[in-house]
């Protein structure tokens, strides 16, 4: 094969370093076959699988703010890139048509679920926590010793609460009296 | 190692593969590299150039030191400079063959004639001031860059064969810094493999690999997010390009897990010589500046 001088040097700076090709110019075959290429930017992104107590580490792929792809963060020194089948799930946590993303309520023996407000929701969680916790208060046991404490309500915490969250989420059940509190990453 | 990299039948099986791929955009670049890649692959097997490291892999790679002083090797007898002649010899061979298209390599010096004291100062003065040595300036000027870029090429299977004790170490080790840790020169191109998609790159020189970390920069090593991105071509997800916004460098990455083989990086540098051309149009300069490159011409 016969080249001119110019084709022959990007040839020998492609064998060593994509630099020399980038200062020798582009017009070879390799920028023939670049230029009707269209490019997508896309961002990796660590952070921690929302799912279980474990805390694996993920890596999330996100163009414009969309995450197109997660996968098991290799560098993670829990999972080191594994990831059981829910985590390896977790884009269909973003990305579902599924996802409920209203309120949903179905009232006791109903079969029709209604759609409710964020508003009426949260008044609603908050009276009916009083009246349970009114309802099945107890002030002192059986041998008379004061205990303050319901045993109408559990509380389970989730593995995606961080340490604040969980602070408060702990603080929350202590004032309200509830002695069955549970965490899920306990599992 | 790659048995790939040590045997000519595989390598140029390999290299026949590449080309016949939709993954081939350039295919005399292939054929050029496959040559070269035969070419070194021949001296990585000679028994005088398998040398071992006297100092402990671990105490070098904690001090940060790389396992083999390149400026040193050249002048302290450890390389044996009549072969890297040799070598050198072949690769003008290859390069004159290439270039003029099969007749004589009129401008190209005849390396075979050239005094061992000048192979070993043209490597000191490479490495060492990183400039052009004394009697590649007598070279027409046309060429000297080929000649620089011979020098690597001829040295590159001895320094791989000198590294190749710690290399089966490094290969599944994780080591943060920019530099190879055998030979101290830069990753040339990266991997994604095994299951969990560790991040491997390649030294240009020695062809060690190492681990480094998924999302950072291999070149100024920010681990700032919001400064790395990586760009792909929609339907040739197999290869990507990481870009640091810190330091405007980029590495390219081929995604093994897709390919369905072991690649072998030298090649694939190759075929997705797209993604350097969009990443200088993006403003982005590659991390990977060889050996020749450092030279001012």
């Amino acid at each position: 094969m016969k080249v001119s001088r110019r084709t022959f040097l990007k040839l020998s700076g492609a064998a060593v370093g994509a630099a020399a090709l980038a200062g020798l110019g582009l017009d070879a075959p390799v920028a023939s076959a670049a230029t009707p290429l269209r490019f997508r930017y896309a961002r990796e992104t660590t952070t921690i699988c929302a799912y279980c107590g474990v805390g694996c580490g993920l890596v999330v792929h996100a163009e414009g703010g969309e995450v197109v792809n997660i996968e098991g963060d290799p560098d993670h020194p829990i999972n080191k890139g594994a990831l059981c089948s829910k985590g390896s799930a977790m884009y269909q946590v973003a990305n579902n048509k599924l996802r409920l993303r209203k309120v949903k309520y179905r009232a006791p023996g109903s079969s029709r679920w209604e759609e409710k407000s964020w508003d009426w929701a949260i008044t609603e969680i908050a009276a009916r926590i009083k009246a349970t916790r009114e309802a099945t208060f107890v002030e002192r046991d059986s041998a008379g010793r004061q205990v303050n404490r319901t045993e109408g309500i559990a509380c389970l915490g989730g593995a995606a609460l961080d340490n604040e969250e969980c602070y408060l989420h702990s603080k929350l059940s202590r004032a309200l009296g509830v002695v069955y509190l549970e965490h899920q990453a306990r599992i | 190692m790659d048995r790939r990299y040590t045997e000519k039948a595989s390598l140029a099986e390999l290299t026949a593969a590449y080309s016949n791929t939709p993954r081939a955009v350039a295919a005399p670049l292939l054929r050029f590299t496959g040559e070269l890649l035969q070419i070194q692959a021949g001296w990585t097997r000679l028994p005088a150039a398998a040398a071992t490291l006297n100092d402990s892999l671990s105490s070098r790679l904690e001090a940060g030191e790389p396992l083999i002083a390149l400026a040193e090797i050249a002048a302290d007898g450890t390389l044996d400079l009549d072969q890297v002649r040799t070598a050198l010899a072949s690769v003008l061979s290859l390069i004159s063959r290439w270039y003029k298209g099969g007749s004589n390599g009129d401008g190209f010096p005849d390396a075979l004639t050239l005094p061992l004291e000048q192979i070993s100062s043209g490597l000191q003065a490479l490495f060492n001031r990183r400039t052009v040595p004394g009697w590649v300036r007598r070279v027409d000027p046309c060429l000297q860059e080929l000649v620089v870029f011979s020098l690597g090429a001829a040295l590159s299977p001895f320094v791989q064969a000198l590294a190749a004790p710690a290399a089966e170490v490094l290969r599944e080790r994780r080591y943060d810094k920019a530099l190879c840790p055998a030979c101290g020169q830069q990753p040339l191109m990266g991997m994604l493999h095994g299951e969990g998609g560790v991040r491997s790159v390649e030294c240009w020189l020695c062809r060690t690999q190492w681990i480094i970390p998924r999302v950072a920069c291999p070149f100024c090593c920010t681990t700032q997010q919001a400064d790395l991105r990586y760009f792909y071509v929609p339907g040739r997800e197999d290869a990507r390009a990481y870009v640091c916004g810190n330091c405007k460098r980029y590495l390219k990455v081929t995604d093994a897990r897709r390919l369905g083989f072991k690649p072998l990086l030298a090649l694939e540098h190759v075929v997705t010589m797209p993604l350097d051309s969009m990443a200088a149009a993006e403003g982005y300069r590659p991390g990977c500046a060889p050996l020749f490159l450092a030279s001012k011409f």
